[in-house]
């Protein structure tokens, strides 16, 4: 399987992303300039991860000038050829503003940068993303984000969590949904969701820096596991 | 900002496009400008 890891200036969790797929997983990964130009430059990639990071220094607004970068045009195309999309952090924020996923991220709740290891139940284990996992489990992931607040308007809302958009939600130990056991303030916890046709996946904590035991936790993996299954399968 | 157009019309739709498409996130965000001819 062939990944491509697409950085931007300001990336800065390009190269756990790239770690974990070639060393923890044994993948092909290829790192992708940003400037990177052309609707087919990604099509030879059966995944395009989007990395975690401050892309463009988040100037203007969160992840604002990624979205309009030039790679995103060939992301764009991915996505509507049915190629799967993963966007970690700032990854799902440039998403967000390119309008890949539905919403936006506000400033955490606290105004505080927040880093710290965070528990989220899967709500959605039928992605080719979460397939490794259980519905209802409840996994451990490291988060690091100051804007980090997922919202959207009621209606938007409405449909994602009516067409099982929702992928993970923060929690606590036990898996239940709690005001205390959400880091940032997103409406209803949520910490990931996918697109309608379910081949794109955005969250906030970083599923890379839990993939070795060494790490603190290898939770994480499941993502990985579930990508390499789901692309294995098709 | 200071642009060229044909008429204040199609400076409005150019400034409206900016602000849709980069300067806002309409998700969270409003916005209004004024356009003055010279």
């Amino acid at each position: 399987l062939k990944f491509a890891v697409v950085v931007f200036p300001g990336s800065n969790c390009e190269v756990d992303t790239y770690h974990v797929l070639t060393s923890v997983f044994g993948q092909e990964c290829d790192y992708v300039w940003h400037e990177t130009a052309g609707r087919n430059a990604l099509a030879k990639y059966d995944c395009v991860v989007l990395p975690g990071g401050f892309a463009h220094g988040d100037y203007l607004r969160v992840a604002a000038m990624a979205a309009v970068s030039p790679v995103m045009e060939a992301v764009s195309e991915n996505v509507e050829r049915g190629g799967l999309v993963l966007g970690i952090c700032n990854g799902f924020q440039v998403l967000l503003e390119a309008r890949l996923l539905p919403g936006a991220v506000l400033p955490n709740q606290s105004l505080e940068h927040r880093a710290q290891w965070v528990h989220m139940r899967v709500d959605n284990d039928h992605t080719p993303f979460t397939r490794a996992y259980e519905r209802e489990q409840v996994i451990t992931y490291p988060i690091s984000h100051g804007d980090g607040s997922y919202f959207a308007d009621a209606e938007t809302l409405r449909q994602v969590e009516g067409s099982g958009q929702v992928v993970f939600r923060y929690c606590d130990t036990q898996g239940s949904v709690t005001t205390a056991s959400n880091p940032n303030g997103s409406v209803n916890n949520i910490a990931g969701i996918r697109n309608r046709r379910g081949n794109v996946l955005g969250l906030m904590p970083h599923p890379e820096r839990a993939c070795e035991a060494i790490l603190g936790g290898k939770d994480g993996a499941g993502i990985f596991d579930s990508l390499v299954q789901a692309l294995v399968a098709a | 900002v200071r642009l060229d157009a044909a008429d204040p019309a199609s400076a409005e739709n150019a400034v409206k496009e900016m602000c849709e498409k980069l300067l806002a996130n309409t998700v969270i965000e409003t916005y209004r400008f004024e356009v003055v001819p010279r």
